[in-house]
C-alpha cells in the first residue's frame, strides 16, 4: 500500500497530464459543456484505481473520456424523466441513488430485452452478449467463430437494431 | 417486426456506435468529427448510445458471473492420461497399428458406465470426458473429434481445434464445441445441454428443418421435438454431479427423477401429478444412501416410497 506507483501507472499519469487541455476540449465538444472540467476530473479518478496493463494510453483516456460523458447524460436524463414525472403529478419518492436507480431501470428493461435476443436468434444474438456482455472485440469473436470481420459487424447492428426497435437499413 | 423507416443520419449514428462499442476501437477523432458536423448527429448518437448502454445494463443483470473452474484439482492424474494416448498414438503410426495395441481394435469403441458410477476418459487429442453413472458415449476411430452420447450424461472438456471442432452427437442433436466445457444429458425425446465455459452450437435435425443454436457459459438448453427451453446457469454449478451434488435452477422433478436415478443407480419414477413441480437448490446425492428417500420427503414436499429396489415419488399423503 506505500509502495512508490508502478512504472506503468505513472506513465498513465503522465499521459494524461499531457493530454489533459486535450481532453476537457474533447469532452466539451462530445456535449459536456459546462461539465467537462468535472468529467475529466473524474477520469484521473478512475485512473487512480487502473490496474491492467495498458497499450495505448491515448485511446484508453478517451474511450474513458466517452463513457464518462455518456454515464452523465443518462445521468441527466433519467433526472429530467423524474422532474418531468413530478410535474405530472406522479410521487417520485426520496431521493435514489444512482446505482440504486440503474438497478431499478435494468430490473424492468431486462425481460423485453431478452423477448427481443430470443426472437431475434443466433448467431447475432450470441455474438451480442459476447461482444457486449463478455466484452470480446469484434475481431476475436470472428476468430472464434470462424467468421469475417464484416459478418459479425452485420450480425451486430441486426442485434443492435432489434433491440434499440429501428431498421438497420440494411 | 415491421418495416421501420429511418432517415440516414439515424443509420450514420448506428454505423458509428456499432463501432465505438468495440473495446479495439481507436478511431475516435473521426469520430468526433462526424459528431460535431451537425447537432442532429449528436441528437441521434447519444439517443441510440443511451438506449443501448440501458439494455446492457439490463443483460448485465443476468449474464452469469464469471467463475473459475478448478479443473487440476479435480482431475489428477491430467498428465500421466495424456501422455499415454500420444505415446500410444505414436508407438500406432510407427507401426500402422491400431492405436489401442496389436490386435485390430474395431473402429468404433464404446465406454460404458454401470448405475452409481462414473469415469473419466481422455482422447488422444487431449478432450476430456467424464462420464455419470448410466452412462454410454461412442467413439470411432475413423472420426477421431466425434463422439455420440447414446445415453445418459457427460461433461466434455474439449482440446480446443478451431479447423476440426469436436462434436457429440446425442440423438438428433449434434453439440460442437467452438472452444468448450459443456454438459450435455440425453433425455428421454431430447437433450440437455450446459455450457459451463467458451461456446458451443448446438444443431438439430427436426421433422422437417433444423434449428441452430449459439450458447455460451452460464446458457442450458433442452432441446428435442416440440420442446425448446432455454434458461441460464450458473457455470459452476454445471459440474457439481461430478461431486455427488445435483443443481437445479427451477427444473422440473421429472428431470430431477431421471438424475438420481443415474446417481444412485437406481430406479427413480415420479407421478405426472408431481413431476411438473419446480425446485431450485442442491442436492447431495451418495448412492446407497439409506436415509435418501426421507430427504427427497422434506426437499420436495413429495412422498417417497420405495417400489422395485428403487423410489417412487408423489404427492405427499393427506395426514
Amino acid at each position: 500500500m506505500n509502495a512508490p506507483p508502478s512504472t506503468q501507472a505513472a506513465g498513465l499519469e503522465a499521459v494524461f497530464q499531457q493530454l489533459r487541455p486535450d481532453l476537457v476540449r474533447r469532452a466539451r465538444s462530445m456535449g459536456a459543456s459546462d461539465d467537462a472540467e468535472d468529467v475529466v476530473q473524474d477520469v484521473w479518478l478512475k485512473l487512480q484505481t487502473a490496474t491492467s496493463p495498458v497499450s495505448n494510453p491515448r485511446a484508453y483516456l478517451f474511450r474513458i473520456v466517452y463513457t464518462a460523458v455518456l454515464d452523465r447524460r443518462r445521468g441527466q436524463r433519467r433526472t429530467a424523466r423524474r422532474e418531468t414525472d413530478w410535474l405530472d403529478g406522479v410521487q417520485s419518492g426520496e431521493t435514489v441513488a444512482p446505482e440504486a436507480e440503474r438497478a431499478v431501470i435494468a430490473r424492468e428493461t431486462l425481460q423485453a430485452v431478452e423477448t427481443r435476443l430470443q426472437d431475434l436468434g443466433d448467431p447475432a444474438a450470441a455474438i451480442f452478449r459476447l461482444h457486449r456482455i463478455e466484452g470480446r472485440t469484434q475481431r476475436r469473436i470472428a476468430d472464434d467463430l470462424g467468421m469475417g470481420l464484416s459478418t459479425v459487424e452485420k450480425h451486430l447492428r441486426r442485434a443492435y437494431a432489434a433491440l434499440l426497435d429501428i431498421g438497420d437499413g440494411q | 417486426m415491421g418495416m421501420t423507416t429511418i432517415d440516414h443520419i439515424e443509420r450514420e449514428a448506428l454505423t458509428w456506435l456499432v463501432r465505438v462499442n468495440d473495446p479495439a476501437f481507436e478511431d475516435w477523432s473521426e469520430w468526433e468529427d462526424w459528431l460535431t458536423t451537425d447537432p442532429l448527429h449528436e441528437t441521434a448518437y447519444w439517443r441510440l448510445a443511451e438506449r443501448e448502454a440501458d439494455l446492457v445494463d439490463a443483460l448485465k443483470l443476468r449474464a452469469p458471473k464469471s467463475v473459475s473452474l478448478t479443473r487440476k484439482t479435480q482431475f489428477e492424474p491430467v498428465t500421466f492420461r495424456r501422455i499415454w494416448p500420444a505415446i500410444a498414438a505414436a508407438f500406432a503410426i510407427a507401426l500402422g497399428l491400431g492405436w489401442m495395441g496389436w490386435k485390430a481394435m474395431p473402429k468404433a469403441w464404446t465406454v460404458e458406465t454401470a448405475a452409481g458410477e462414473t469415469r473419466t476418459v481422455a482422447l488422444a487429442d487431449g478432450t476430456r470426458i467424464d462420464l455419470a453413472g448410466s452412462t454410454r458415449v461412442v467413439l470411432d476411430q475413423r472420426r477421431p473429434r466425434t463422439a455420440r452420447l447414446d445415453e445418459g450424461r457427460a461433461v466434455f472438456t474439449v482440446a480446443h481445434n478451431e479447423t476440426s471442432p469436436f462434436s457429440v452427437e446425442v440423438g438428433d442433436a449434434r453439440v460442437t464445441d467452438l472452444g468448450t466445457v459443456f454438459d450435455v444429458t440425453r433425455l428421454d425425446r431430447g437433450a440437455r445441454v450446459v455450457v459451463a465455459e467458451g461456446v458451443v452450437r448446438v444443431d438439430e435435425r427436426l421433422a422437417g428443418r433444423s434449428r441452430t443454436s449459439t450458447l455460451l457459459a452460464g446458457d442450458a438448453v433442452l432441446v428435442g421435438p416440440g420442446l425448446y427451453q432455454r434458461r441460464s446457469q450458473d457455470p459452476s454449478e454445471v459440474l457439481g454431479w461430478r461431486e455427488g451434488r445435483l443443481d437445479y435452477e427451477d427444473a422440473p422433478l421429472s428431470l430431477i427423477a431421471a438424475d438420481l436415478s443415474r446417481s444412485l443407480g437406481v430406479p427413480v419414477s415420479i407421478d405426472p401429478e408431481v413431476a411438473t413441480r419446480r425446485f431450485t437448490g442442491s442436492l447431495t446425492v451418495r448412492a446407497g444412501d439409506p436415509a435418501i428417500g426421507q430427504r427427497l420427503q422434506r426437499l420436495f414436499g413429495v412422498s417417497v416410497t420405495a417400489v422395485d429396489g428403487g423410489w417412487r415419488i408423489g404427492a405427499r399423503l393427506a395426514t
